[in-house]
């Protein structure tokens, strides 16, 4: 019975473990006064982690707590906002949210719950959409692109990620303004559809400025989705400049179940406001490619009621809703 | 199972009956996709599946192969293992993971006892058991951050 | 000499340290069903926050490469494969522990393991940025083709009933489209549920149709769940040296081809053990042995898998494209860490990524004494432990393990659903792994296909684009070569044994 004793004694070391670690008080005034779980509803390695990571690196300094990450994926998300509302509204667990993920999806069909069900309590960074082609494509400018797409209607491909997402209802948008027909190719992730474009598997990808940041020297930009340039791609033209009234992208921000009181809220809001404030983190999120926004609480609901609108016209046009 | 009257097993045409009935569900469904790439694979696998299973009724309409189909053992014990493994998981969000982990470790024990239940049985296997629950418990919990349910019944 | 300097840079103390905890804790990660090495990579990113790049790269190198191998465990001696990587494990690993080899298989895989890590670190050493081309030149045909060619396994794995294997083979792919379908917008197969939404899990499936069977079995009998003959100390090192040496071509070969696979992001450790397991089963003498029990089949997999590793840091470290899951959490890491990926990361100057090879090629090496060591202790122990514990320990690791993949208990009434479906169809003849096999291959296979036929609608030359590209042929070949092959050899050494009589 060597091995039971073995176990015995292990259970022994276990229980004296969990005595020994101190329990941290719940109830002090400030908040926050102890780690915040913040739950990522996708897989660890992409997007939505890394700006998770990236704002955790600087929690510590400047909440004083961790932001201690995990994740439920499944489902493009649904699964862990279909099961938002179920946690206890404490304030110490958070959720991130995407737009237009949490618009688009619930219209569809029954996913276990509704864009209003989600309280969002700040939006902050988004992922400009881009048109990217490879560095020796025979696109120089979003013109050659257009009248290549006009010539040769739905012969232009672009690889984009997924259906529904902030790329493909780019690319509805960008065709209706343009007048043209292009043909989106929906891979499994950013990195799937980055792959596709630098091996000439399509002729330009609707992707994000990320894709520029990351891939610098391989691919370039031909326009992003921004109000101005990004400070970082001081060269490349927003779409707008060029004539074509598109600013759009993936929206990333975190939430908090509905049980959370008003003031709990505010404080939460509060604290990712003060991690986007840092010069340090609005740095490392640009040099990545993202472009910070400071949607808080107070407004992030007619935020959010807004993009709906544009969404969902986009989706149905896209033939992603009915 | 078999139908000793023909020599054939009956257990080959429910299959490929049931094997149908799962294809025509899954083309029922895809009525409802908007998107046309979400319909055209599973549409073809069904359509693939569906014929096959006829083909495995033809054959066993020309070939006669008695397949014996045996549950020997005790049936019991495995209905009460899987049983037990359902109820656990549905508790869980209630009782919270490591209760319902240790009545689960317990009843499963019970179950795949065989030998006698000597008095040093009855002290050690409950004892490892409920060290065992409680390593990976902590492991689980503690060491990879897993965010294991614990319960809302008490108070959570 | 840069290079040395790397090599000294790799070999401190503290990189030391690093890994050998790396690969004991990938090791034991990697055997119990459900941890995998993404998970594990993931809860310590935070940690190399405060590292060198070039540590956390080894630390988190290490234990990528010991949960691979300790997939191997669950995989031989309980039927389950620990991580994806190990399903073609299964095949022969388990046979051969059951009929008293357990203790060979885990000696040989450890020596596979060790030998693909290698051959795949080497690559990567060598010829990290030519290689990454490959990742290129794959696109999504040439994927539609490999996961077609990973299902023609299914004719070798149906056991004598092709058309049930068939069977089987479809209701995995239907499997495989539940839940919010990943490329196209709608979601599928749910019935309205919410426990389907998030789909099957691959790992969840695997626990479910290959574990919760074997423990189903075991509460109906008394028998031991493993039949030892003679007692021996858990490891056969001289036999197992003895059986690679004669299987070193085996070896090699599906080293490289792990190489190859580990490239293709998206395609990973299982496909590439499948596809290692089919070349060794086609270009083999006796392939009806394969399944049964066949060292070479253990061999080719678990070679295969391990060289995934180094196969997949390649497109990661040199494209930014991460090969697998846990590369992915790896370049998430070194991204928040300010550090560049891309060809430059190659350049001599740069010395981070060859101390984290020499790291690699150090944790690979380890692998071979702590390897032995664990699957030692883990064999004795699933002999050794009364059935009565057996079981519920197992029962419980199911339920922990596959809660912890996603934190979701819908996943847990998954597996238990699939291990009770997988059960009853065994017993009407339907074996588990062509479900698997089209599970894991379906999405693949949709997505490959959905994408090439819209490409192909832009330029309208849909023949060209499914048959007429190089590698498309070359994939077409190796499908057809595995479809005739068996058959082909064996109506060859028919004529030649009618021949040999005639004379």
């Amino acid at each position: 019975m060597k091995l039971s004793r073995r176990v015995i004694l292990s259970a022994a070391a276990v229980a004296a473990a969990s005595v020994l670690v101190p329990s941290t008080g719940a109830h002090a005034a400030d908040f926050p006064s102890k780690s915040i779980n913040y739950i990522i509803p996708f897989g660890p390695g992409g997007e939505s982690d890394i700006t998770a990571r990236h704002q955790q690196s600087f929690a510590k300094d400047l909440l004083g707590q961790d932001l201690v990450i995990s994740y439920k994926p499944g489902g493009g998300g649904a699964v862990g906002w279909a099961q938002l509302n179920k946690i206890k509204g404490d304030g110490y667990t958070i959720m991130g949210i995407n737009l237009p993920h949490i618009i688009v999806k619930p219209k569809q069909k029954n996913v276990g719950f509704t864009t209003e069900d989600i309280t969002g309590v700040y939006m902050f960074h988004y992922t400009p959409d881009a048109i990217v082609v490879k560095a020796d494509s025979p696109y120089k400018t979003l013109k050659d692109l257009v009248d290549d797409a006009k010539k040769n209607p739905g012969a232009v491909t672009l690889s984009g990620s997924g259906k529904g997402t902030a790329n493909h209802l780019a690319q509805v948008n960008f065709d209706k303004a343009a007048g043209t027909k292009t043909t989106y190719v929906a891979f499994k992730g950013t990195g799937a559809s980055v792959q596709a474009l630098l091996g000439g598997q399509v002729k330009a990808q609707w992707g994000y400025t990320s894709v520029g940041a990351k891939h610098a020297g391989k691919v370039r930009m031909l326009a992003v989705a921004m109000d101005e340039r990004h400070p970082k791609f001081p060269d490349v033209p927003t779409f707008k400049e060029l004539g074509y009234d598109l600013v759009s992208g993936a929206y990333r921000g975190v939430a908090v179940p509905k049980s959370t009181p008003e003031d709990v809220r505010k404080k939460v809001s509060d604290a990712i406001a003060k991690i986007n404030a840092d010069p340090e983190f609005r740095k490392r999120m640009e040099n990545d490619g993202m472009a910070l926004l400071d949607i808080d609480y107070a407004n992030i609901k007619p935020f959010i009621d807004e993009k709906s609108k544009g969404y969902i016209e986009a989706a149905k046009a896209g033939g992603v809703l009915k | 199972m078999t139908n000793e009257a023909n020599g054939r097993s009956i257990s080959t045409p429910i299959m490929a009956a049931i094997f149908i009935g799962i294809a025509v569900i899954v083309f029922w469904d895809t009525t409802s996709y908007t998107d046309a790439d979400s319909y055209v694979f599973p549409r073809a696998i069904a359509l693939v599946m569906a014929c096959l299973a006829v083909l495995l009724i033809i054959r066993w309409f020309l070939v006669p192969s008695p397949e014996e189909v045996s549950f020997e053992g005790a049936n019991l014990r495995r209905l009460g293992l899987v049983l037990v493994m359902l109820g656990a998981t549905i508790a869980m969000p209630w009782i919270g993971f490591l209760l319902s982990g240790l009545i689960a470790f317990g009843a499963i024990l019970v179950l795949a006892m065989y030998d006698p239940w000597t008095p040093m049985r009855l002290i050690v296997y409950p004892l490892s058991g409920a060290g065992v629950v409680l390593a990976f418990y902590f492991l689980f919990s503690n060491v990879l951050q897993v965010p294991l349910p614990v319960g809302t019944v008490f108070g959570g | 000499m840069p290079i040395f300097d790397s090599l000294l840079a790799a070999f401190t103390p503290f990189n030391l340290m690093l890994a050998v905890v790396g690969v004991v804790a990938g090791t034991i990660i990697g055997s119990l069903p459900g941890l995998t090495a993404t998970m594990a990579i993931a809860v310590l990113v935070p940690i190399t926050f405060s590292m060198e790049p070039a540590s956390a790269l080894i630390m988190m190198g290490a234990i990528y490469t010991g949960a691979i191998y300790g997939g191997a465990y669950a995989a031989i001696l309980l039927n389950t494969p620990g991580t994806p990587s190990a399903i073609a494990t299964t095949l022969d690993g388990y046979p051969m522990a059951k009929r008293g080899d357990g203790d060979l298989a885990i000696t040989l895989a450890c020596v596979a393991s060790v030998v693909g890590g290698l051959v795949g670190a080497a690559f990567l050493f060598a010829l990290a940025p030519p290689l990454a081309d490959i990742a290129l030149a794959f696109g999504p045909v040439e994927y539609f083709w490999l996961a077609i060619f990973g299902l023609t396994l299914i004719a070798a794995l149906s056991e004598g009933n092709m058309v049930k294997g068939l069977i089987g083979g479809c209701l995995g792919l239907l499997l495989a489209c539940v839940g919010v379908a990943e490329v196209s917008a709608d979601i599928r197969l749910t019935f309205g549920s919410e426990t389907m939404l998030g789909g099957i899990e691959v790992i969840s499936a695997l626990i479910g149709l290959y574990c919760i069977p074997v423990l189903i079995d075991l509460v109906a009998t008394p028998d031991k769940h493993l039949h030892v003959e003679t007692k021996s100390g858990g490891i056969r090192f001289g036999d197992a040296m003895a059986i690679s040496w004669k299987g070193k071509w085996n070896l090699l070969r599906s080293s490289v081809l792990g190489t190859v696979v580990g490239i293709l992001p998206g395609a990973g450790g299982s496909i590439a053990g499948l596809v290692a397991y089919s070349e060794a089963r086609r270009s083999s003498k006796t392939p009806e042995k394969f399944g049964t029990g066949e060292p070479r089949g253990l061999q080719a997999t678990e070679s295969a898998n391990n060289a995934t590793v180094g196969g997949g840091f390649i497109p990661t470290l040199v494209l930014g494209i991460p090969g697998t899951p846990p590369d992915a959490v790896i370049l998430g890491a070194l991204l928040v860490q300010g550090v560049k990926v891309g060809p430059n990361l190659f350049q001599a100057e740069s010395s981070i990524v060859y101390t984290f090879i020499f790291g690699l090629f150090l944790a690979t090496i380890l692998m071979l004494p702590i390897g032995l060591l664990i699957g030692k202790y883990a064999y004795r122990t699933i002999v050794e432990i009364p059935k009565a514990m057996l079981v519920p320990t197992v029962a419980f690791m199911t339920l922990i393990g596959t809660f912890a993949i996603r934190n979701n208990t819908a996943d847990v009434i998954i597996m238990i659903s699939l291990g009770v479906m997988g059960w009853v169809l065994n017993r009407f003849g339907f074996r588990a792994s062509p479900i698997v096999l089209g599970l894991i291959l379906g999405r693949i296979a949709e997505q490959g296909f959905v994408q090439g036929w819209t490409i192909a609608s832009a330029t309208g030359n849909y023949v060209g684009m499914f048959f007429g590209r190089p590698i498309t042929i070359a994939i077409l070949c190796a499908i057809v070569l595995a479809l005739f092959g068996p058959v082909w050899t064996r109506r060859m050494k028919i004529k030649r044994e009618a021949m040999a009589n005639d004379e």
